[in-house]
């Protein structure tokens, strides 16, 4: 009787231990999940305590352009420090905190602040011409974004930005373009940046936005140069999964004057991977 | 302390153990179904491609295009947990483009510029299942080599600093497909930019049809 007691018992923990296999499959929760959204682009941050380490290349937005070696971490309450270690390399230094204010089940609201210092005298990157031109140049980048987050429903979230970035050039006069104009990172700018992402499983989500930029110039000694919208507007679609556990992909397609400059081609890629922890 | 292996079972603990066998079939099937009744990822498969690619950008002010009908041949092996590693090899077989020269100096002329690649590395890549298909990341890292020939330009035209025939460069290309797995079989579509390092080589991107097996 006891013998049979056991095995009931041990009946009931295979059934138990079934069960919690399943959800555990399926409970790795989604992308829409707090630990797992995307931060880019969206109003959201990372949860307290959790760290986000990116490695990417051939992207065209200022914070990502060229390379990516980012490190994030959520300090708590919605507040989110990050910055990108391979624009240190070449003496752009870069600080972003974010916080999102509002959370809801269907809406959120975040800002970010970004501090950007380029020491033209470290770009060791560019063409012996370009080095020559932004050698006595520094510049300083101060970017202010709200963002709006909506996820009405399980397969969509939509997302809009409104951005200010403010740019001041030291040292001798500022060309009208080098390397820092040509990177949007010493552009004076406001634009705004609707996006969607449509969520195809648990794991994958389709993203699309565009920047629009309202009022783009560099800002000159004496002057401010506008610049042509059809020269800053850019198009991008792309894909983000959790290939594993805290392990997400993205691979983009860029469309825009700004990758001409950057890479020589209107239409280009860029790839991005993130490990959460 | 232990029961011994070969003493028979007496009936009520056969049904017992029938029970928990049953409610683990049971609470197992769900969990396969959730799956989606996708055929395991894990194993080598060889997959051949057929596809058109089209350059992005002018090398100055002269197009090339060395990519058009595309051939190609992937073989890999993916880790039970997707991660995937693989070699791959592509023939281009390019197209003609006629070009127009208005000189400052001497008679204009025409010609035509004639390239074609061919394209060979290995991929680092991540597959996904994604209902009844298989999502495939990938990432090319290889070598392009571009066969160049221009028909009718004078011999004193030089149409590249330094270039060299075939023009060899390293190249990066991330791309995306979607496979139909069905039993040995696989089939999909998908598209690689190949972003070209070697100025003379422009980039371009590649549509494909691919068919393969899973041996």
């Amino acid at each position: 009787m006891r013998r049979g007691a056991a095995g009931a018992l041990l009946a009931c923990a295979l059934t138990a231990f079934g069960a919690r296999a399943i959800a555990a499959e399926g409970g790795a929760g989604d992308l829409q999940s707090p630990e797992q959204r995307s931060t880019r682009h969206s109003a959201y941050t990372l949860p307290a305590k959790l760290w986000s380490f990116d490695v990417g290349a051939l992207g065209v937005g200022g914070g990502d352009v060229v390379a990516v070696l980012g490190v994030s971490y959520g300090l708590g309450a919605g507040v989110q420090l990050s910055a990108n270690l391979a624009h240190y390399s070449v003496g752009l230094f870069n600080l972003t905190a974010a916080y999102q204010f509002v959370d809801t089940r269907y809406f959120a609201l975040g800002a970010r602040f970004g501090a950007w210092y380029g020491h033209g005298k470290w770009y060791w990157v560019a063409t012996p011409i370009e080095e020559k031109l932004v050698s006595k140049l520094d510049v300083v980048s101060l970017p202010l974004e709200l963002t709006a987050s909506s996820m009405p429903t399980r397969w969509l979230e939509l997302d809009l930005s409104a951005a200010y970035s403010y740019a001041r050039f030291f040292g001798s006069s500022p060309p009208e373009r080098s390397v820092f104009t040509e990177t949007e990172i010493g552009l004076l700018q406001f634009f705004v940046r609707p996006g969607a992402r449509l969520y195809l499983a648990d794991h994958t989500a389709l993203e699309l936005f565009t920047k629009l930029p309202l009022y783009s110039a560099v800002p000159l000694d004496d002057r401010t140069l506008k610049v042509p919208f059809k020269r800053t507007w850019t198009l991008e679609g792309g894909l983000r999964s959790r290939l594993a556990r805290g392990l997400f992909g993205s691979i983009r397609l860029h469309y825009g004057s700004i990758s001409d400059v950057l890479y020589g081609a209107r239409f280009y890629p860029s790839f991005e991977v993130e490990l959460r922890r | 302390m232990y029961a011994p292996l070969a003493r028979p079972v007496p009936l009520k603990r056969g049904v017992v153990a029938l029970a928990a066998a049953l409610a683990v079939a049971v609470s197992a099937r769900p969990a396969r179904a959730q799956s989606g009744a996708h055929p395991p990822i894990q194993g080598f498969d060889v997959l051949a491609s057929a596809g058109w690619g089209a350059s992005t950008a002018p090398i100055g002010d002269l197009e090339l295009a060395p990519y058009g009908a595309s051939f190609g041949v992937d073989v890999g092996y993916t880790w039970p947990v997707g991660f995937r590693l693989a070699a791959h090899f592509d023939a281009s077989l390019g197209r003609r483009v006629l070009e127009e020269r208005d000189v400052r100096r001497g008679r204009d002329f025409d010609f035509t510029a004639d390239t074609s690649s061919y394209n060979g590395g290995f991929s680092l890549g991540w597959d996904l299942a994604l209902q009844a298909l298989t999502l495939r990341y990938s990432l090319m890292l290889g070598v392009t080599s571009m066969p160049w020939k221009l028909v009718g330009a004078p011999r004193d035209f030089v149409p590249f600093d330094d270039a060299k025939n075939p023009s060899v460069g390293l190249h990066v290309a991330p791309g995306v497909a979607l496979l139909w797995p069905y039993r040995w079989f696989e089939a999909g579509v998908g598209f690689d930019y190949l972003a070209q390092a070697n100025g003379v080589i422009p980039s371009g991107f590649l549509g494909r049809v691919l068919v393969g097996v899973r041996p």
